[in-house]
């Protein structure tokens, strides 16, 4: 019929979608007012007059429905990425975009589910269009993922015609491609040797997988069994909570849903302007360096930011950051969601992590080029495990010294975040068969500490509220890999009046395998991030090795060495991006990084002290040195030689008197 | 037959009931006594036997069996008053206990709130002080070979310090024990040859042999730290009732769903931990099997918490692991989910959002509700209750308290001039919000695992169920509430206990058999582990007829991870039946997670498989003799139903009033002994010959 073509061609006339060419070369930065096609829907009305008992149900039920699509990923999935360290998180989002819950596995996976969904909205309502049953998936830095390992599965949910609103779910995956066993591809020049960034993509059409794309998609993997049962857990979990969504709608009506789902987000908008109000208007900056940006190279390179808080809004610069370096730089997207993972905990933590409502206060004027705002083709897959959590660190720092200056919120800071060093491994397993994985140890990070209590030990990290580290049983199991020891490291808990985390290391090599190919993709080497708040920065992650030892005729000897120090040989430290190929005699240690401590360790409770060194968290030489304080006793029973320990600290205070010189601008 | 004599010990009432040979139950609660645990024990059993008219050395001479759910392990594990113990493991592992896997142990079991917040976020005292850990130099790795011989001399040096340390007990615990546990047995003779008598020995593979060193490992440890004062416990127990005339065995509950006869449960106590809400499972368990129910929800709601569990195809679900102060344990545990929603949660307004929030925090029974009068001044959802008039302030449980029902109205007033309403619209309020809280809860437990709770019974116990359950399952369209022996459902977990089977259980993981499975190798595996379980059950004397096995084995798809069970028929198994094990595999998988979820073309893998060996022991008969009467009720009083928004003229009823064989319309109230029935209006109620409540929602029978 004419009439319906014209009105067709209309459509298309008034839709343009965004300058997609321009999303994948920048980053897609969603406008105020998005572009869909007029074909596609959306369901409007709300309920604006809720009971308080009705939204406090539905708020609690959704979030349990959002909480429990993570048990279906968990369980469907093969991977142990996925089983033992719980490396994904699913979303809820309002038709329009707007994150309505997030779970409490990996932070920094959700809050860029937004960018995700508007570009569907945007460049996908018209071709091929936005049906029930859909569903799609990307991996696309520039548009909105982390790094192309970690897939976001995006499921419209329609009611009577409308779309109503969104599940997502992102899952890391072992190996979608790219130069590096793992996709996280150090050894990488440019995009062009890392996995092939996947725009937005229907693979699910009237709840038929296409089978052209998922193949297309597993083509990619070394290991693409592997991959398939994940595929296969992002889809179940899309499907299994899209039907939670309208049992809920079933039983209390589209307009009632609705209505919670806007409260939920105006609720942390409301609490996001308590809190904001009570801080002084002003600018805090911090300043850090990235180390290495792909194998071969040890450089250091500046990244800063500054972030103004200026009436209800924080703005986000990036002056003074370095330009993009070969594969450790992170998109728009990246650095969105570093700050989103930062101020959920610090500012939101009652609000059960809905920061959707904050970020209509949230400005973004980063520098294009640049290491946290990558321009296409700078690769971005090493950004995803080293980029992002040090600038979720650097963030975590400006925010503290903002809440510092409000004795009200004051007590809501947690000193900050480690870098990450990660590890993807591959061979062949002492079953035979070929393996792959990322090392999960690396969820043994430590927490910060805060102006009132220590840090936790070993006790992940802040961007990760539930991912557990697995058992030694668990890798050993899957892996070609004997441990021989995983450990807390003494004084890895950095000093303060109130300590920061301790963190853990272990040592492992190779068993029943002939060689295992690690590949490291961390920022460890330099200066960690602690300012202001703390007086000593946590030490970072490191990695080593010692070639050739004697390991096996000791442990024939009934010994089991308990370091890298324990051999002749003197250990190497490796680059913060290597690939390095271990035989059976090379012992690897790995230590994770950890968080500064917050005050003076000078003002720390002497018997607080005498406890740690009890519990070998902390060296006697530690607490002479650096804590001042004098201790009497064997082993475990420590106790303070009080007048000792007074004249220590005074000694010490004179000391830091002498020590201490004018600023650079007075001299 | 004489009588069954059942005591349940909680944190505040020590529940005790007792059933005679014509299926009467006499139920009675005294205060527990947290100092020493036995005095309450003993005081329950005064206390009952002075119900019944006759003396305590009488009421136990004339008892068949006497069991017992004990909390004095969980408490010594709350409390931190475990003994003095150590963990001697691998060289290398020493730290497993204190990093808790990491996120783990800063969250596991928390609310989300809790997790969520890492302002307060710490991880729990140590259950073994870091200076009592040993790391012996022995290996084993993942296909059971040694990698390092166990190094006796280094071992006998450390008995010999552990000895110096004159440590209470000892746990021991090697990397890849269930695959060969060579090691273990040879520090464990080693501790023998060393170490006091006395001194409590835990072996991880003999207590958990299965994969997983931090879950393992905190098992063992608990059982040793609360080793000894458990034992000492039940062994007072045992002998306190022999010297008053009790000549039989005393059984313990575990919380696998099973008892064990106290010389068994002293070995394994970490066992216990749990084993009261479990014994309430099992009661409900017997229970569904006479009533020919089959798909069950257990909801409990006490004082301070709302406990709810599934029963499947007559079988309570369990879990292999379980939780304690933030440690993960692998003790197979009836899967019990529980929140902070019991009659004294209290009720507060968040002051930035105004939103009105219930529990989790209690008011416990010290001070308790407002309306106790003993100081509380917070609103609960026992003060709610009453003010809507469920509750009858003038003879509470029974006559035994009266209720202060200006301290509840004041209590609620202010809570409710912050929220800009009237003191029964908050307080209406309250009972909505958490009766929603607790079908947030089912609705976990069922529809986000699969289960559609429209399909199940629900089973309403505990001093505040039968009062708010009806509405919860209104809310999840469940059509049928059982208030399982009327009054006697507030001591439901006392009379489970003695519907529980001796129990023992034996496993091996990390199998890893791929499909096609040969039949014979999976039965030899089965049998091995059953032969062991039939000799335990030989030892507590039990008789081949007396015993029941049950076979389960856990499959998963080749590849993945995660594990799912699924029974086996016993004896030798065929071909068809290693079909069958994979039809109900992918049967239950697809039920979980959805059509096309399964991987089957990666194949199936056998990861385990696990032996239930049951001794049967004498069971209460609960059937009653089935009166022709009529109820009357003996008032009609105002009650406001939050549901209906509004007062209605409400039938109230007392113990005296009903019987079985009478049914009762809504809206009505039944005020029983320890609790109240509520029957919402557009509910019916009949009183069957068991003394249950069916309570028919929305009307239909």
């Amino acid at each position: 019929m004419s009439s319906d073509s014209d009105e067709a061609d209309a459509a298309e006339q008034t839709h343009q979608g965004t300058d997609v060419w321009e999303d994948f070369r920048n980053g897609y930065v969603p406008g105020d007012e998005l572009d869909i096609h007029p074909d596609l829907s959306l369901h409007e009305e709300a309920e604006d007059e809720l009971d308080p008992v009705t939204y406090n149900v539905l708020r609690h039920r959704l979030y349990t429905v959002n909480e429990e699509h993570g048990h279906t990923l968990e369980n469907v999935s093969g991977s142990p990425v996925a089983y033992f360290a719980q490396d994904f998180n699913p979303t809820i989002l309002t038709a329009d975009g707007e994150v309505v819950f997030q779970g409490p596995y990996i932070q920094f996976f959700s809050p860029i589910a937004e960018l995700q969904v508007k570009w569907v909205l945007e460049n996908r309502s018209g071709n091929p269009g936005i049906e029930p049953g859909d569903m799609f998936f990307s991996n696309d830095p520039w548009v909105g993922s982390t790094h192309q390992p970690d897939v976001f599965f995006l499921a419209p949910v329609f009611r009577d015609g409308d779309l109503f609103c969104w599940v997502v779910n992102t899952l890391h995956q072992y190996d979608i491609g790219g130069i590096s066993a793992g996709s996280f591809c150090p050894s990488a020049d440019d995009v062009f040797g890392e996995p092939t960034p996947i725009p937005p993509t229907k693979v699910v059409e009237d709840d038929v997988v296409r089978e052209d794309i998922r193949q297309m998609y597993l083509r990619h993997s070394r290991l693409p069994n592997l991959v398939s049962l994940d595929f296969n857990a992002q889809v179940a979990g899309c499907r299994v909570t899209r039907d939670r969504i309208h049992d809920v709608v079933d039983e209390y009506g589209v307009e009632t849903v609705k209505g919670v789902m806007n409260q939920i987000i105006d609720d942390s908008e409301k609490r996001y302007l308590q809190r904001i109000r009570k801080i002084p208007d002003g600018t805090w900056r911090a300043r850090e360096y990235m180390e290495g940006s792909q194998t071969g190279d040890s450089e250091v390179y500046p990244v800063e930011i500054q972030m103004t808080k200026e009436g209800d809004t924080l703005t986000f610069r990036n002056e003074g950051t370095a330009e993009s370096q070969g594969v450790m730089n992170i998109s728009y997207a990246g650095f969105r969601t570093a700050i989103m993972s930062v101020l959920n905990p610090l500012m939101l933590y009652d609000e059960l992590f809905v920061a959707s409502g904050a970020f209509r206060h949230i400005e973004i004027e980063t520098t294009p080029g640049t290491l946290n705002r990558a321009e296409w083709p700078a690769g971005c897959s090493p950004g995803g495990t080293t980029n992002i959590e040090f600038s979720i660190g650097l963030i975590q720092d400006v925010m503290g010294r903002m809440l510092s200056a409000s004795p009200e919120l004051k007590g809501d800071i947690v000193s900050d975040t480690p870098s990450l060093s990660t590890m993807a491994q591959a061979g062949i397993d002492q079953w035979g068969n070929p393996f792959g994985t990322m090392n999960l140890d690396i969820m043994g990070g430590a927490i910060g500490a805060t102006p009132n209590k220590d840090g936790v030990d070993v006790g992940g990290y802040l961007w990760g509220p539930k991912g557990p580290m697995p058992n030694i049983e668990n890798n050993e199991q899957d892996y070609p890999i004997l441990y021989l020891y995983k450990e807390i490291v003494e004084d890895s808990g950095a000093p303060g009046q109130h300590r920061g985390g301790a963190t853990m290391q272990y040592g492992w090599v190779p068993h029943k395998t002939e060689q295992i190919h690690n590949v490291f993709c961390g920022n460890s080497g330099v200066t960690p991030i602690s300012a202001g708040l703390a007086s000593y920065p946590g030490p970072p992650s490191l990695n080593q090795v010692v070639e050739g030892t004697d390991v096996t005729e000791r442990l024939d000897n009934q010994e089991i060495p308990q370091s890298v120090d324990a051999f002749s040989e003197e250990p190497t430290l490796f680059a913060p991006k290597t690939e390095y190929t271990q035989g059976p005699t090379d012992v690897v240690q790995a230590r994770n990084g950890t968080p500064s401590g917050y005050g003076d360790p000078l003002k720390r409770d002497p018997d607080a002290v005498a406890d740690d060194v009890a519990k070998n968290l902390v060296s006697r030489q530690a607490a002479w040195d650096i804590y001042g304080v004098a201790l009497d006793g064997e082993g475990h029973m420590v106790e303070v030689l009080e007048d000792e320990t007074a004249h220590r600290r005074e000694d010490l205070r004179q000391q830091r008197l002498a020590d201490s010189f004018i600023p650079a601008e007075e001299q | 037959m004489g009588y069954l004599c059942n005591v349940d010990i909680g944190g505040t009432h020590t529940d005790v009931a007792v059933i005679d040979e014509d299926g009467n139950t006499t139920e009675a609660k005294v205060q527990s006594t947290p100092g020493d645990f036995a005095q309450g024990f003993f005081d329950s059993l005064d206390a009952i036997a002075s119900e019944l008219g006759i003396d305590t050395t009488e009421l136990l001479a004339s008892s068949d069996l006497v069991s017992h759910g004990t909390t004095v392990g969980t408490n010594a594990v709350i409390e931190g008053e475990e003994s003095e113990t150590a963990l001697v493991t691998t060289r290398g592992t020493e730290d497993t206990l204190f990093m808790m896997r990491g996120a783990p142990g800063r969250t596991s079991g928390l609310p989300i709130e809790e997790v969520l917040r890492y302002q307060t976020a710490t991880k729990p005292e140590p259950i073994v002080p870091k200076h009592l850990v040993y790391g012996i130099d022995e290996r084993i790795d993942s296909m059971g070979d040694v990698v390092v011989d166990f190094d006796d001399t280094q071992a006998r040096e450390v008995a010999q310090e552990l000895d110096r340390e004159n440590v209470e007990s000892v746990a021991v615990s090697f990397l890849w024990s269930f695959l060969n546990d060579d090691h273990e047995e040879s520090m464990i003779s080693i501790l023998e040859e060393e170490l006091d008598e006395d001194v409590f020995l835990t072996q991880s593979n003999q207590l958990v042999p299965k994969w997983g060193e931090y879950e393992r490992t905190t098992a063992v440890a608990i059982n040793a730290a609360i080793g000894p004062i458990t034992s000492e416990y039940i062994n007072n127990i045992d002998e306190g009732l022999t010297d008053k005339g009790y000549d039989g065995e005393l059984l313990v509950m575990l919380v696998g769903g099973g008892v064990a006869p106290a010389a068994d449960a002293v070995r394994e106590p970490v066992r216990t931990i749990d084993s009261g809400p479990a014994a309430g499972m099992i009661g409900c368990s017997y229970l569904a099997n006479h009533l020919e129910h089959e798909d069950i929800i257990a909801a409990d709601m006490g004082g301070t918490s709302f406990d709810v569990g599934l029963i499947i195809d007559g079988e309570p679900l369990t879990n292999a692991t379980n939780v304690i102060n933030q440690y993960d344990y692998a003790i197979r545990n009836i899967d019990i989910d529980s929140i902070g929603n019991g009659g004294g949660s209290i009720a507060w307004v968040d002051e930035d959002t105004g939103r009105l929030e219930v529990g989790p925090q209690s008011a416990g029974a010290d001070p308790g509700p407002a309306c106790y009068g003993q100081g509380g001044t917070d609103p609960t959802i026992t003060d709610a209750d009453l003010l809507l008039g469920y509750l009858d302030a003038e003879e509470f449980l029974g006559g035994r308290m009266s209720l202060k029902v200006e301290q509840a109205q004041n209590a609620i007033e202010e809570l409710a001039d912050v929220l800009g309403m009237g003191v029964t619209e908050a307080a209406s309020g309250i009972v909505e919000i958490a009766n929603a809280q607790m079908a947030d809860l089912v609705r976990r437990r069922t529809i986000n695992r699969g289960y559609d709770p429209r399909n199940f019974v629900m089973y309403a116990y505990g001093g505040a169920g039968p009062l708010h359950m009806p509405a919860v399952a209104d809310q999840l369209e469940i059509e049928t509430v059982v208030v399982p022996g009327g009054s006697a459902s507030s001591v439901w977990s006392a009379l489970g206990i003695s519907s529980s089977d001796v129990l023992h259980r034996n496993e091996v993981s990390n199998i890893r058999t791929v499909a096609p499975f040969d039949p014979e190798n999976v039965t030899r595996r089965f049998e091995e582990i059953e032969a062991e379980v039939r000799d335990k059950l030989q030892n507590n004397d039990f008789s081949e007829e007396e015993m029941r096995i049950q076979r389960f084995a856990d499959l998963r798809y080749g590849a993945q991870v995660h594990q799912i069970p699924v029974p086996v028929p016993n004896g030798t198994l065929d071909e068809d039946d290693m079909d069958d094990m994979i039809d109900r595999f992918e049967r239950k998988y697809e039920e979980l997670y959805g059509e096309g979820a399964g991987a089957h073309e990666s194949g199936f893998e056998l990861v385990a498989v696990r032996v239930d060996g049951y001794g049967h022991t004498t069971k209460p008969q609960l059937e009653q003799t089935e009166t022709d009467s009529e109820s009357t009720a003996s008032d009609t009083e105002a009650v406001f139903w939050p549901r209906e928004s509004r007062r209605l003229d409400t039938a109230v009823y007392y113990e005296d009033n009903v019987a079985p064989g009478a049914s009762i319309n809504g809206p009505a109230v039944v005020r029983m002994g320890n609790t109240t029935i509520s029957i919402p209006p557009n509910d019916t109620c009949d009183i069957d010959s068991y003394g249950n409540f069916n309570i028919h929602v929305g009307g239909n029978q």
